[in-house]
């Protein structure tokens, strides 16, 4: 079931064009994210499906409900985490759930045990009573997680959810998110410019960049479209680093990285050219011991579509 | 529109902003020197007896007898005493009435921006009336709980200490009475919706009190302006005068309402 359907969606921000005919589905338990550069309108993105901005163009629905026509119905069932963690740095981890638990009319008894509920999930039991304000970066982050979970939504928006903080709690936040979707069958929607973050939690992606979706789709498939150098790591029984000026005569060869004195990885413009190139290999001497096809990664498909860098 | 919705948003901004004891003394001192001034006054009287009293002379006290006819009924010699007690310590009620409590009202948007909380704060089913009139309140419900609370305890003190002049309670007189508890209240509300709705439009607290000095000062001059004739003239100008004020702060917050603008206050840097 469709549970985001963005249409066509534009929007000028100070006489800027920032998002240019925007189009994308997510569906019910899915893990969507949208990728891009910094300014490519991820955030902005998110903010008209929140309704906090309000589309120029386009339609963004929700359930099958217009987000802006029927916003307090919508916003029930988001949990949002912005980029920043959006807490009160004076109250306490309790007082800043309760708060928000009030503001979705969570009260009482099913309010505290919904706080104890997710904070056991978060890892956060034991710190109830101590100010934000005294918490490190990453329980702060598992603090803002929880609050965004807490109203029970069926979709979860997270804003660059592991900024700033250091390799071990990111991939110790990673895992927690991807359990809430895996696990907890929590629909997700993650605006990352994190490559190693998107693949591990998402398994759909929109790339955005300079606003406008460059790529979009199931990451294995994107990664088998999109990507239009195929490599290849080929080892051989005899020494290959003198013969490598042999690749540079093919019009089809795009580079070769020799990466010991028996072993080369090949890219080339075409993947079934393989044989030939291994024809002429066997043609000139060279004994092949294993030709290996390397998978595309993200990475590959964001740098052919987005370059080395995106709009800062 | 939920009311509860909107104390939800007041009584966090209290918890968050008076955890700081400087910010609570801030907002509660100024009230100390409406309380405090009569009293001084009384005080001075006490030492020096009515030679301070002959700070105005008759001649003076005829001129003023004449814009403030009031004061033909009262012993010369306590003119002083009755001129700060009707016409200062109101206007010092009016003015603290929003002064004091200016640091609460101009983070109200602009500090939530500053800190990066007010992102979420859209995330929730929060509208815009709600979350307007939930930044309203925590500014209005403590500006009028300090004003009513420390202008009975001058009621009271002032009236304890000049028992033996004036021969009974008799103070405050209505005009002081409706210009404290209702004018005030009513300057306080204008000032706070202006101010509150001018924290929408900036990115941070400073600007924000900028922007207050600006929106209030025209405010506080024309009710003051307003209040001291009132006060001098008669109390059918002042109960006018409330009418009116009830009137424009209706309005004001309509139109600050309809023009609060969550994207204006997400973009503005």
């Amino acid at each position: 079931m469709d549970l985001v359907v963005v249409e066509n969606l534009r929007k000028f921000l100070g006489g800027r064009l920032v998002l240019d005919n925007i189009s994308f589905v997510v569906d019910e338990g899915e893990a969507f994210c949208l990728l891009g550069p910094n300014g490519a309108g991820k955030t902005t993105t998110v903010r008209v499906l929140l309704g906090i901005y309000r589309p120029d163009s386009g339609r963004v629905m929700v359930k099958g409900l217009d987000v802006h026509e029927n916003l307090s119905e919508v916003k029930r069932v988001i949990g949002y985490l912005p980029e920043t963690p959006s807490l009160y740095d004076r109250l306490t981890v309790y007082r800043n759930l309760e708060f928000y638990g009030h503001l979705f009319d969570i009260r009482g008894g099913e309010l505290d045990s919904r706080i104890r509920e997710v904070s056991r999930l978060l890892g956060i039991e034991d710190r109830l009573n101590e100010l934000v304000g005294r918490l490190s970066k990453g329980l702060r982050q598992r603090v803002a997680i929880a609050r965004a979970i807490l109203n029970n939504p069926e979709i979860l928006i997270l804003d660059q959810p592991t900024s700033d903080l250091d390799p071990g709690m990111a991939h110790s936040i990673r895992s927690t998110i991807r359990e809430l979707n895996t696990d907890g069958g929590l629909t997700l929607i993650v605006c990352t410019h994190n490559l190693q973050e998107a693949e591990f939690i998402c398994s759909k992606v929109a790339i955005i960049n300079r606003g406008r979706v460059v790529g979009y789709g199931d990451i294995k498939e994107l990664k088998r479209r999109l990507v239009k150098i195929h490599k290849f790591h080929i080892e051989t029984l005899d020494p290959i680093r003198n013969k490598v000026h042999l690749f540079s005569e093919l019009d089809y060869v795009i580079g070769a990285e020799v990466t010991s004195d028996y072993s080369v990885i090949v890219s080339l413009n075409r993947k079934d050219l393989i044989s030939d190139l291994i024809t002429l290999m066997i043609s000139r001497g060279l004994r092949i011991f294993e030709v290996r096809y390397v998978e595309p990664s993200l990475e590959d498909v964001y740098l052919d579509l987005v370059g080395g860098h995106g709009e800062a | 529109m939920r009311l509860d919705k909107a104390w939800i948003v007041a009584t966090k901004d209290w918890e968050e902003i008076f955890r700081s004891k400087i910010t609570l003394v801030s907002v509660i001192l100024p009230f100390v020197v409406p309380l405090a001034l009569p009293l001084f006054i009384i005080t001075l009287y006490r030492y020096f007896g009515e030679d301070i009293g002959r700070f105005i002379s008759k001649s003076e006290l005829e001129l003023l007898a004449d814009v403030f006819p009031k004061l033909r009924d009262i012993d010369p010699n306590y003119a002083i005493i009755y001129l700060i007690c009707v016409l200062v310590v109101p206007l010092l009620y009016i003015v603290f009435s929003l002064a004091s409590i200016s640091i609460v009202t101009a983070d109200s948007f602009a500090g939530e921006k500053e800190r990066g909380t007010i992102e979420a704060l859209f995330a929730t089913p929060l509208s815009d009336l709600e979350l307007f009139i939930g930044k309203l309140l925590a500014s209005f419900i403590p500006s009028i709980l300090l004003t009513y609370s420390f202008f009975i305890i001058t009621v009271i003190l002032v009236n304890l200490a000049t028992l033996d002049y004036f021969g009974g309670f008799w103070y405050p007189q209505a005009e002081v009475a409706i210009a404290v508890l209702i004018i005030a209240p009513l300057y306080a509300f204008l000032g706070m919706t202006l101010v509150i709705w001018g924290s929408s439009r900036v990115s941070t607290v400073r600007d924000s009190s900028n922007y207050a000095g600006i929106l209030v000062i025209p405010v506080l001059v024309f009710v003051i302006g307003v209040s001291v004739g009132a006060l001098v003239i008669s109390l059918s100008y002042l109960v006018i005068f409330s009418v009116i004020l009830v009137i424009v702060d209706l309005l004001a917050l309509y139109i600050c309402y309809k023009t609060f603008d969550r994207e204006r206050l997400m973009i503005s840097v």
